[in-house]
């Protein structure tokens, strides 16, 4: 198997005396799309804002292709690219004005056909792309969200929360463009509450509870299992 | 970067139409702050050459009068005489005493309102002539006069509060923030550049429009001074914005933001100035002047009593005025030395009050580093002429007039006495005893360009540069990745 | 509802820390406020009442000489101040408090105080007036912008409103709370109104009722307007913005402003030109004619041809007709001057409709008679005491005159029969009409705002609704 894109080692994280990870490991291989499942407070946030390099492990390592960005955040988050659940852009500006900004904050020079591609690429609707944000629905921001990591070309893909609100077929639209990611090479690690969602769309699912990785499903056994109730047994357990 | 930062910035106030808001309202800011105190200024120099017009118009009357005067035989009385010197000493004598606001006026209005600008002199006591004032409603003198002093001190700062409180912190709210660092922006540069962009937007056109206005309205405006002006209003926006940094970093809410930081302007720009105002009038307090005229009417009372010895101690201090030979000295002589009493007898009493200014002012000197607006308001009053210093020059100017006149008048009087001008023969008309009214000495003003010290404005900027250093530091933890918590959301 | 909201509020203002903190700085200014305008006043109204006494003194023994020297003499008065003056100084250190009274001359008052100070005292001293109309207002919005929008943020509104919360009770509670909380701060104002109300023989009780009404209704409206946009506005930045505006804009652009253009509109010749007219309107051939004419009549009245025949002294008759003459020159002049300075006052009042600030302002110096008005009563009333005293000089001259062997003296005697001036400021009826602008602008705005808040009750109710 070749080298995992995120790789998470050990890691701990204590916010004063409340222990937030205790020792949790993650792999995401290269086209690969990991859900990230737990309750409220098992730690998803707190591993994802480690990996973004916001939040400074007591224990334990990192590693985004390669790169610490506990060491070296910068060329860190050059290979990132982070979906929240709802993606913050400046609602005065346009779509493409937007992905523009946020692209040529990264140094990646395009011409505005390329940045419109892009938007294309990620089916945000024509009559959209030159309207303020302000406008968008929050399924069309995350496609400009999208867009931006698509310019970027991310090896890795972090979301976070992200088809909680959006109307099914919206949804079902999203999980589409993160499988043509997945396709093209991108490690996408995403912590959700969507069972549904992460039953169809996962490669793998981790289960975490109380900042502990507690089960590790594969594609192929969530073919077979009802996520739900292996979900509730590990809770259960943990609590 | 730096280009797509400002670009974008600039894009975003310009669809919230904050620029053209905000350049509209300092513009016309400086408009009306500009034009109100430049007629404002341009009144006292209508009241000044009126004032210089009319004594001109008075000695050229005088000489074509002349002739007319020699050949009258009819009796004079000397109080309604212009050709006699006690009438002109007393009563008649148009001259004037008068202070010409500079071209920086409009810059600060300051004290000008309130303190004398022109003395209609005569021959009586000092204590009556330098109390003279324009009689204008009392309760636009407390309000003020809207300059641009008023704009700079009060308005700039509120105008880059209200544009700058959530510079950062909206984007640390709205989430764009974590967005632009993961694409490897810096929070550093972007608070660096909103707070640039947006001041510039207040502060340049203001001082623009109010520079060129200040260069091609009022006559003579010299580089130094506008340079000055444009200096002392950069620090002190400087100040602000660097105040706003500060305050951004602390990483809260821009509500938060905003009332912290108009907590600090009401502070530093209403409370602490009027603080100050009240414990330097607790220091050095200004002697009543209820008081003060007891003791002028008991110094006017003993002067009175003992004026045969009021003139004998006179004529002791002056003795090329006394009469040759013996014999009782005329009126005029008597009371030219009364009055002389009586200002020497006021001495203590004028110096009091003016010892407890020149306290006041020097307390006033080391407390304005408590905040500053008292710091930018001494530099501008002074830079516009209507500080303390011009007009303490200009009322030592007043008083040296004042002794020349009365020099003159003593000297012309005891002459004309002396040859018996002032006793004309039974039947005959009074003898003209001036003839020529410019032989009177005339005002004449050398008042030096106001010096300053910038000293105070190095306190501002090191004030800037150390709240700017400990923000800089602030942000730049946000950009570094070994934060403890997590501090952009 | 309104006991649990003063609690809730209680609560959050406890655990916030930052409100006490404001509110323990505004206390704390101003009670020094309330200290040291007191001992002002009290030192004013002491020197007041020395130098007055001693002026009297002064005239009374000033020794045997003619009348008219007694008038070139003159007199000096003072003017006194109202107990409420310790609270508002209005106007005091911009006008002359200070006035000689003298023969042939109405002079104008002398020594305004701000002549006296430093530059820096134009930013304001620290006075319980400005810390009522300019602090306080500030502090209400700084407390109270976050009441409703804050809740609405949180999604706590919503939850209050669905609960069964009254709009129009959940409204005026928190107004309330806003409104006690800066209703405790004119206590310390209150207690000196009792104070003067218990300690003074002739309390002036209209005066302080008005003043602490007017401040009553100003912070009842700064309280209104603070919790409507809090309860209009989506967030509690933008709440605090506009708030903070207006504040700007009523307390310090405004006024500033509106005086400025009250002087352009009304303008007011220099001094100068005023001094130049009044002696070249006084002095003139026209007044030697009226003079000659005034003898002829005298003359032909008696049947006598020269004036050493008349019954009298003809130079103190003279003397009074010039007094006469010159005191309707003056009459002319003065009331075209004040006329000018009156318009300015009432501009600067209608501008009340445009802020509260200038309804308050107007009515606290007003009932603390530390106006321009109340200088005015003071500066005529003196000036008739000026002509009394010209008359009684006069006219004594007149009738005494010419018993006398030489050159006529008099003492004591007629010194007394001029009374004292002693003044006392009109009851405060007697102001009222002109100070109605100012009333009606007070309750124009508590009416608007009482409208606003309505309107803002019945966008919670639709809140409530949604």
């Amino acid at each position: 198997m070749t080298t995992p894109i995120i790789q998470i080692n050990n890691l701990q994280k204590r916010f004063g005396e409340y222990q937030a990870l205790q020792g949790l490991s993650l792999a995401v291989h290269q086209g690969e799309i990991l859900a990230l499942l737990g309750p409220n407070g098992a730690g998803k946030t707190t591993t994802i804002n480690c990996l973004l390099g916001f939040l400074q492990p007591d224990a334990g390592e990192i590693t985004i292709a390669g790169v610490n960005p506990q060491l070296d955040v910068v060329t860190a988050r050059q290979h990132l690219a982070y979906i929240p659940e709802q993606v913050a852009l400046y609602p005065r500006l346009t779509g493409l004005e937007n992905l523009a900004y946020f692209s040529k904050v990264a140094s990646i020079d395009k011409t505005d056909d390329e940045f419109r591609t892009l938007l294309a690429e990620v089916k945000l609707p024509s009559h959209a792309v030159d309207k303020p944000v302000a406008t968008y629905s929050k399924g069309m921001r995350q496609k400009v969200g999208i867009a931006i990591a698509l310019a970027k070309q991310a090896k890795a893909l972090i979301l976070d929360e992200p088809t909680s609100g959006l109307d099914p077929s919206a949804s079902h639209e999203f999980s589409q463009l993160i499988q043509s990611l997945a396709k093209q090479g991108v490690a996408i690690l995403m912590a959700t509450h969507d069972l549904y969602r992460a039953q169809e769309d996962a490669h793998r699912v981790a289960i975490i509870n109380q900042g502990q990785l507690v089960d590790t499903l594969l594609f192929e056994q969530l073919k077979e299992v009802q996520l739900e109730s292996v979900y509730l047994k590990h809770i259960k357990v943990g609590a | 970067m730096k280009r797509l930062i400002l670009a974008t910035e600039l894009k975003n106030l310009w669809r919230e139409k904050l620029v053209l808001t905000l350049f509209l309202t300092t513009s016309v800011l400086a408009l009306v702050a500009f034009f109100n105190a430049h007629y404002f200024a341009n009144k006292q120099r209508d009241v000044v050459l009126a004032a210089q017009q009319m004594q001109q118009q008075t000695i050229q009357n005088a000489k074509a009068g002349l002739p007319e005067r020699l050949a009258s035989t009819e009796n004079h009385k000397w109080w309604e005489d212009p050709y006699d010197l006690r009438g002109q000493a007393f009563y008649l004598m148009q001259n004037y005493a008068t202070k010409t606001p500079l071209a920086t006026a409009p810059i600060a209005t300051g004290q000008a309102d309130v303190l004398p600008y022109y003395f209609k002199m005569l021959i009586k006591e000092k204590q009556h002539i330098v109390h003279q004032y324009d009689y204008v409603h009392p309760l636009s003198l407390l309000l003020g006069q809207f300059d641009l002093s008023f704009v700079v001190i009060y308005l700039l700062p509120l105008l880059i509060i209200s544009i700058c409180f959530n510079a950062l912190a909206s984007e640390r709210q709205g989430g764009q923030l974590r967005l632009l660092m993961l694409q490897g922006g810096s929070a550093t540069h972007l608070l660096t550049y909103q707070l640039l962009l947006r001041s510039a937007l207040i502060v340049m056109p203001f001082l623009l429009i109010s520079s060129l206005l200040l260069v091609i309205i009022r006559d003579q405006m010299g580089v130094t001074e506008l340079l000055s002006y444009n200096l002392i209003v950069l620090c002190y926006s400087g100040f602000w914005i660097a105040l706003t940094a500060w305050v951004n970093s602390r990483a809260k809410s821009a509500a938060n933001n905003a009332a912290t930081l108009v907590t600090c302007w009401l502070a530093l720009v209403i409370v602490v100035p009027a603080l100050v105002n009240t414990s330097i009038a607790l220091l050095d307090p200004t002697p009543s002047r209820i008081h003060y005229i007891d003791s002028l009417r008991a110094a006017s009372d003993d002067a009175q009593k003992a004026s045969e010895k009021t003139l004998a101690q006179y004529f002791q201090d002056h003795p090329e005025l006394a009469k040759n030979g013996s014999g009782a000295s005329d009126y005029a002589t008597k009371k030219i030395a009364t009055i002389n009493s009586v200002e020497r007898a006021m001495e203590v009493q004028d110096a009091r009050f003016l010892n407890a200014q020149q306290a006041q002012q020097q307390s006033a000197q080391k407390l304005q580093y408590l905040s500053p607006a008292l710091i930018v308001q001494t530099l501008l009053v002074d830079l516009a002429g209507n500080g303390l210093t011009r007009h303490h020059a200009f009322m030592s100017e007043v008083e040296a007039h004042h002794q020349a006149l009365q020099r003159f008048f003593a000297n012309e009087i005891a002459k004309a006495n002396q040859r018996g001008d002032f006793a004309p023969c039974d039947g005959c008309s009074t003898k003209p005893t001036l003839t020529n009214l410019a032989d009177i000495p005339q005002f004449s003003s050398e008042l030096a360009t106001p010096v300053y010290s910038y000293a105070p404005l190095i306190w501002l900027l090191l004030l800037a540069v150390g709240l700017l250093l400990i923000a800089k530091r602030r942000v730049n933890k946000l950009d570094s990745a070994n934060n403890k918590e997590v501090l952009v959301v | 509802m309104l006991q649990s909201t003063f609690k809730k509020e209680w609560l959050d203002t406890k655990r916030q820390g930052q409100t006490l903190w404001l509110s323990g700085i505004a206390v704390l200014l101003l009670l020094l406020a309330c200290v040291t305008g007191f001992k002002s006043h009290q030192s004013y109204q002491q020197a007041v009442n020395e130098v007055s006494q001693s002026e009297q003194l002064r005239w009374l023994n000033q020794g045997e000489k003619g009348p008219h020297s007694a008038a070139h003499y003159g007199i000096y008065v003072v003017k006194p101040t109202t107990p409420l003056a310790a609270l508002d100084d209005g106007l005091q250190a911009y006008q002359g408090n200070v006035l000689r009274l003298e023969a042939h001359i109405r002079n104008d008052s002398l020594f305004r105080s701000a002549q006296d100070n430093v530059p820096l005292s134009r930013f304001g001293s620290l006075s319980p007036a400005f810390v009522l109309q300019v602090l306080l207002p500030l502090l209400i919005i700084l407390i109270g912008y976050p009441l409703l929008a804050r809740e609405r943020e949180q999604g706590t509104l919503k939850q209050l409103l669905a609960a069964g919360a009254s709009p129009a009770k959940l409204f005026f509670a928190k107004c309330a709370v806003l409104f006690t909380l800066s209703c405790l701060f004119l206590l310390p104002v209150a207690l000196f109104l009792l104070y003067s109300q218990t300690a003074s023989e002739a309390p002036y009780t209209l005066r302080n009722a008005l003043f602490l009404l007017s401040y009553l209704i100003y912070l009842l409206l700064w309280a209104l307007i603070t919790t409507t946009l809090s309860s209009l506005f989506p967030t509690a930045r933008r709440a605090l913005i506009t708030l903070l505006t207006i504040w700007a804009f009523a307390t310090l652009l405004l006024p500033k402003l509106a005086m400025n253009i009250a002087t352009t509109l009304h303008p007011q010749g220099s001094g100068q030109a005023f001094q130049a007219k009044l002696e070249s309107e006084v002095y003139t051939d026209a007044r030697l004619d009226a003079i000659e004419k005034f003898k002829q009549q005298t003359l032909a009245q008696y049947g006598v041809s020269q004036v050493a025949d008349l019954p009298f002294d003809y130079a103190g008759a003279q003397l009074q007709f010039g007094e006469q003459y010159a005191d309707k020159i003056f009459d002319r002049l003065f009331k075209a001057r004040l006329e000018q300075l009156e318009a300015q006052s009432q501009s600067y009042q209608l501008a009340g409709l445009l802020t509260p600030f200038i309804a308050v302002q107007t009515l606290s110096m007003a009932t603390a008679a530390t106006d321009f008005s109340h200088q005015q009563s003071f500066e005529n009333a003196a000036e008739q005491h000026r002509r009394l005293m010209q008359e009684v000089l006069n006219f004594n001259q007149r009738d005494h005159g010419h018993k006398a062997q030489g050159h006529y003296t008099a003492g004591k005697e007629l010194w007394q029969q001029i009374p004292e001036f002693s003044y006392q400021y009109p009851r405060f009826t007697h102001y009222l009409p002109h100070y109605a602008i100012s009333l009606i602008s007070l309750a124009f705005w508590l009416i608007v705002l009482v409208l606003l808040s309505l309107f803002a009750i019945k966008k919670l109710r639709l809140e409530e609704q949604r």
